[in-house]
Parts: C-alpha cells; structure tokens; sequence
C-alpha cells in the first residue's frame, strides 16, 4: 500500500494511519459538491476544520499547501469547540469528540458541513463519513440521509468505494 | 511499346494487355482497400482502447483516491466483456502499481512503473498510459491497459482473403471478357494477316476480307480491299496488255525477246523456237556462232550496264540445218517514269540473204570494174599501136601519088587517092577514140576559165570551115567556171563543127551561143549554155542516140564524121559532173544545152566510172 502523501515532508511525523486518512480528508473534496451557500462568498478559502485533539499535526498542513479546491484555497484550522466550526467545508471530528457526537451534530444541523468522525463504533451515529478500521484497513461509512439533510452531493465513485447507510429514501 | 513481346501474336498480346492491365488495378485497388482498412482499423482500436481506458480512469478515481483495492479490482474485472484487452493495471499517483487485471497475471508481467501518458502500438499490441484525474487537475494516478492486436492481425487476414478471393475471380471474369472482347480487335487483324499471307504465297488478288465494324479496323479492312480491287485490276490490265504485246511479238517476222532490268532473259516469242528448235534455252551460247558469241556478250553486257541501245550483226545456228545465218539484232531498255529500266525488249532480224546478195553484188562491180579498165587499156593500147602502120601508109601513099604523077592512068590515081582518104579517115578514128578513152585516163586539175575565151578560140580554130559555109555566129555573154579548159574546148568544137556539118544548104547558118544560170535539184549552182542552128534538125526520138558511140543518122557517104564526136561531149560534161541534150526537128535546126555546175567540187561524184 502506498501513500499519496510523500512521506519524508513530514516533521512530526504522525502514524502511518492518520497519514492515511490526512490524504483521505483532503480527497473528499474531490467526490463531494457543495453547495453555494456553503460558503461566505466567492472568494471564501475551502476550509478543514478539526475538532478536538489533532491527530494529524503539521502532516495536514503540508498536504494541502498550495492545493486548491473548485478554485479556492485550501485552509486548516483546528477548533477547540463545536460553535467555531460553522464556516468549516469539512469538519474532522476526533475520538474522544465523537463521543460527543450528538450534541455536536445538533449544533451544525442544516449546515452544507462533511462531518467525518473518526470512531471504530458501529454502533454509534457517526455523522457523513465515518473512518473505521476494518482487519487493518480503513473503511467509509457513509450515511446518504446525513448528506442529503446537509446538501452535500457525494460521488457515486465514492460511495461505490464506501460502506452505506441510510437512504431509506433511497 | 515496340519492343515489348515482339515475337507473340496479337491475340496473346491483347489478353496480356487486358490481363495485366486489369490485375494491376485490381492489386492496386486491393491494397488500398485494405491498407485504408488497417491503417482505420488501427485508429478505431486506439479509439476504442482510448475510450474505454478513460471511462475506466474515470470510473478508478476514487478507488485510487481511497485506496481501496477491491474495488479497483471489480472495475478492471470489467474489462472481461473486451474480449481483446489482455492485460490492465492502475498505477498510484507515487507510481506504484496498485491493481492489476487479470488477477491471474503476475506482477512481474506488468509495467513496473507507469511510462508517458498516451496510446501507442508496440510489438504486437497497443499500449495506453492514461492517467486518473478527478475534478480538472487533480491526478490520482495512472491507468495502463494493453490490447492485443489478434482482431487487427485477424481482420488483417481476412481482408486479404477477401481480396485474394475478390481478385482470382475477377482475373477469371477479365480473362472471360477479355478473350470475348480482344476478338473485336483480333480477329479483324488476323483476317487481314491471312489474306495478306494468301496473296503473297499465292498472288490470288481477288481475295477479300469481311468487312466487321465501323472502326479504324474497318476502315482498314474497306481501304485493303479497295487496294487488293485496284491491284487486280491493274493486274488484269497488265495481263491485257502483256497480252496484247505477246500478239504482236508473235505475229512479228523476227525472233522478239525480253529480259528484265539486270538482263536476264523472261520472254522469247515462237520464232525463237522454229529456228533455234523446239525447247532451245534462250541462250546466246547455244545459238550464236562461237567467232561471234564473245563480241555479243560485251556489247550486251556493256548496254545493260549502261543502258544504252544497240544494233549489232551475227550469225545465229538454224537448228533444221545447222546453217549459220546472218542477223541483225537490236535491243532497247524500256524505262519508267523515273527513267529506270524496267525491261529490254530485243529483236532478231535474218538479214542473210540481204548480206548474200550485197557481198554478191561488190564482187560483181569489182569484177565489172576490172573487166573496164582492161577494156581501156585495150583501147588506148590498140589505137596508139595502130597509128604507126597508119602514117608509114599515109606517108608511103603520098610518095607513091606524087612520085607516079602523069605515069598512072586517071583510073589507077583514082583509086590511089580512094586509098589515101581512107587511110586519112581511119588516123582521125583513131585519134577521137584515143581522145575518147582518154578523157578518165587525163586526171587534170580543174581550174577557173572563161567560156567566152574558150569559145572565141573555138571559133578562131574553125575559121575556114565557117568561112567556106557563110556561117554567122552570134555569141552572147559567157560565164567563168572551173573546169579542164582543153575538154571543155573540145566539147564547145565538136557541137559548133556538128552544126556547121549538119548545115541546111538552102539558107545561110546561124549558130546562136548564149548562157544562163539555174540549180539542180541539189541547189548546186550551175550555168546552162545553148548552143541553137538553123540546119537540117533531126527528129526528136533519135535525141538520145546522138550521144552514143558510133552511132550517125546519116551514111558516110553524104556527111563525113567518125560517130565519135558527141559521145567525147557527153563523157566530158559528165566528167564535169554536167549534163548535155539536144532537142530538135527536122528541117527546124537543133539545140544543144550544156549544164555545168559553175563550181564542180561541189558536184556529185560521176557514177558508174
């Protein structure tokens, strides 16, 4: 398995799985559309927000310097509470955070936000995109029903790549 | 063009032409067919690669983006359905290859790191590199895909089939037609080429070649048979005319003969055959006398080269007696309108008996002449030998008459005289017969002289007698002329003493000379002298016999003469190539005209002298 991310960039160097999911981050902007009014304005940069403990140190940054996204640039900023994330296109949102995850999602309810949650827990709501491990290798788990109430429009390449629930309404 | 297969039959030349003609075409056409074919099939199947790689690119962009491998592999499962594709892989965006198709392949068969992007044939296979983008410029990775080239090679084998199939049929189809169709061309050919043969081995010009279409060939065939008309006629009108020439040469009294242009021998008419005998080879060799063959041979070799006409005399062999006999032989070249000889036409004339006869008539006038000349001889001979005993009688006689006078009785003395007078008038006999047969022997130049002198002295000579008579002469102008003067004076005597002779006793003569000029037939120049008298004239039917030796109209008895006089004047006249006659009635006196060139070198030779 190789890495999209050249590797030897990093200064602190995080695990070889947040590395991963860093350049998986990154690549949702590509399979996901947005809708105008989730942005500020024209000229708004594309924002990744994380929340909580940040996994992915300098990693993240270094990824997407001088990267654009549909023509904006692209933006890291690390939240230490749910209310500064309301400008984010991406919220990453960590473990211990994900604990959390209801009171969180109610805050950004009907906002054009790609909420990814890093949580392994099946079981619990875990927003859009959910990362979770699978014998080693990380899967996606993606909710359609969440992304439809965002209106977020999700590649079909990507859910034929990911794991999906919801879409009672098909 | 020329040279190419000079030796087949046009036949074969044609269906060649058509065959090869065709074939290249075909070939032509086949290979562009199916190089159009491969050359579009090739771009097709770069095409269809083309575009089914990037679908799958599109398709892979977040199973590269995502890293998941499962889902990469079902979407290059899919390319099972392309049959062709043997082999597809996706590269990761760091080069590395990340799933490969079909999973039975190994690793090691696949590209170990993705090359330029593109699509390009390499041995056998078309090969793609096309790379993975999502959203505009985002590269995820690169897609590699090879195609084999089994459908191009296939299709490739099949289109040769097709063309090789396409192409014996259609040669067959062209040789049906074109053995059909090089008839048209053909056949009018070889109709020509056998007639043409047929008239050349055989000469049969009333040969004729169907007439087939209305093209140059038909043209041809119309413009041959025209000719092939236009020869026979010829022909026909030459046969009439050679024909017409054979009558001639048969009916002719010679032995006719032609040869062609370089002299040999290609007619000889029946004549040739009755007398050199039947089936005779027209050969001089066998015919001509062997003194006479060699001198023909040049001539008619050197006529023929020359091409000069010649007339020539030899003895030809009879063949039903073995004689040789005299001919004439002539020859001619007939030439054409460019003036070449085209032929010799010959004759062979007998001319023997001619020959005979002339060789017999020279030895008869040598002879004749001869027998002449001893004659003269004789003449002068005899007269001047019989002079001598003459004068001894004469010159005796007068002794004896002088030395007897008064002793002979009247009677005796007469008789004595008788003698004398005789013996006179045979020494004067004598002497014109010696001046007679003198005048050829005399070779005496011609000289100019004046008739007018010679009469003058003429006259002076004859003095007494004219006297005696109380003749009158009235003599008019005279010409000069060449003559011998002492004949000439001889002749104007013996006519003037002839007349004074033949005088009329019952009126006083009158001799009337006078002169004029004329022309013979020859316009020679010539003076015509009268010489007219009053006598006793003679009947017109003796006017020739007055001229010929010894003959007189008269006896001796009444007028003296020898019968000699006017034969000397006519020999001498003619001697002057001039003529003499007299004209004259009796009792109306005579005229004697002389015509005399006035230049007698210019006068004929006298004949039969």
């Amino acid at each position: 398995m190789g890495s999209l991310v050249p590797l030897q960039l990093l200064h602190a160097e995080p695990s070889r799985e947040y590395q991963i999911k860093a350049a998986f981050l990154f690549n949702f902007a590509q399979f996901v559309e947005w809708p105008e009014s989730g942005f500020v304005d024209a000229t708004a940069p594309f924002t990744i927000c994380v929340l909580g403990n940040d996994p992915f140190g300098s990693f993240l940054d270094v990824l997407v310097r001088d990267e654009q996204v549909r023509g904006r640039t692209v933006n890291i900023r690390r939240l230490k509470e749910i209310g500064a994330g309301r400008d984010c296109q991406i919220l990453f949102v960590d473990r211990v955070e994900a604990r959390r995850w209801r009171s969180v999602a109610d805050q950004l309810r009907g906002r054009s936000i790609l909420t990814v949650v890093d949580d392994n827990d099946i079981e619990r709501d875990g927003g859009i995109i959910r990362f979770a491990m699978d014998s080693g290798k990380i899967r996606l788990v993606v909710n359609v029903d969440e992304a439809r109430t965002s209106k977020l429009q999700i590649s079909s390449k990507l859910l034929r790549s990911a794991q999906i629930v919801g879409g009672g309404k098909g | 063009m020329n040279a190419i297969l000079p030796t087949t039959p046009v036949q074969r030349k044609l269906m060649t032409m058509l065959l090869l003609t065709s074939g290249v075409v075909l070939l032509m056409t086949c290979t562009a067919f199916t190089a159009y074919d491969y050359l579009t099939f090739r771009r097709t199947t770069l095409q269809e690669l083309s575009t089914v790689g990037r679908i799958i690119a599109a398709n892979s962009t977040a199973a590269l983006a995502f890293e998941n491998s499962d889902d990469a592999e079902e979407i290059l499962v899919a390319l099972s359905t392309e049959r062709h594709i043997v082999a597809a892989a996706l590269y990761s965006d760091s080069g590395t290859l990340f799933s490969s198709y079909p999973p039975s392949l190994p690793a090691d068969a696949f590209p170990s790191a993705p090359r330029d992007d593109g699509l390009r044939f390499e041995s056998n296979a078309a090969v793609g590199f096309l790379p993975v983008i999502q959203q505009g410029d985002r590269r995820l990775g690169t897609f590699y895909l090879k195609s084999d080239l089994g459908a191009l090679n296939e299709r490739l084998r099949r289109y040769l089939l097709i063309a090789l199939i396409v192409a014996l049929v259609s040669l067959l189809v062209a040789t049906l037609l074109s053995s059909v169709l090089q008839r048209q061309i053909s056949v009018p050919i070889l109709a020509l080429t056998d007639a043409a043969r047929a008239i050349s081995t055989h000469g049969d010009y009333s040969v004729r070649v169907e007439h087939r279409s209305e093209d140059e060939l038909g043209r041809l065939t119309d413009a041959f048979n025209q000719m092939l008309q236009r020869i026979e006629e010829q022909s026909r009108a030459l046969q009439e005319s050679e024909k017409d020439f054979r009558n001639v040469a048969e009916t002719m009294p010679q032995i006719v003969w032609t040869a062609d242009d370089r002299g040999r021998l290609d007619y000889h008419n029946q004549r040739w055959h009755d007398y050199a005998g039947a089936g005779t080879e027209p050969s001089g060799r066998t015919i001509l006398h062997p003194e006479d063959y060699r001198r023909c041979l040049e001539q008619w070799r050197a006529s023929v080269r020359t091409g000069a006409r010649y007339e020539i005399e030899y003895r030809l062999r009879r063949a039903s007696d073995g004689a040789y006999r005299w001919h004439i032989g002539r020859a001619s070249p007939l030439k054409n309108s460019a003036l070449r000889i085209t032929r010799w036409i010959g004759t062979c004339t007998d001319i023997d008996d001619l020959k005979n006869a002339e060789a017999r008539l020279l030895y008869t006038l040598s002879e004749l002449r001869d027998r002449n000349r001893d004659l003269q001889d004789f003449a002068f001979v005899a007269s001047h030998d019989l002079q001598e005993p003459l004068r001894k009688i004469r010159v005796f006689s007068d002794r004896l008459l002088s030395d007897t006078k008064g002793l002979l009785s009247t009677n005796q003395l007469d008789l004595l005289e008788r003698s004398n007078k005789a013996a006179a008038r045979l020494q004067t006999l004598i002497q014109d017969l010696l001046t007679y047969t003198n005048v050829h022997a005399a070779q005496r130049a011609m000289r100019p002289a004046d008739l007018g002198v010679i009469v003058g002295e003429v006259i002076d000579d004859l003095q007494t007698s004219i006297e005696a008579c109380n003749a009158r002469l009235v003599v008019g102008a005279l010409p000069s002329i060449s003559c011998d003067a002492t004949q000439m004076r001889r002749v104007f005597q013996n006519i003037i003493a002839n007349a004074v002779k033949f005088r009329d006793a019952r009126r006083p003569l009158v001799i009337d000379i006078s002169a004029g000029m004329t022309h013979t037939d020859a316009s020679v120049r010539c003076c015509e002298i009268s010489i007219a008298d009053n006598g006793i004239g003679m009947d017109p039917k003796y006017a020739e016999s007055v001229f010929t030796l010894f003959k007189r109209l008269h006896s001796s008895d009444v007028y003296e003469g020898t019968g000699i006089g006017l034969s000397i004047v006519r020999r001498i006249v003619e001697h002057h190539s001039g003529s003499v006659h007299v004209v004259g009635r009796p009792g109306a006196g005579s005229t004697f005209v002389v015509v005399l060139p006035v230049d007698p070198v210019h006068a004929l030779p006298a004949s039969g002298s």
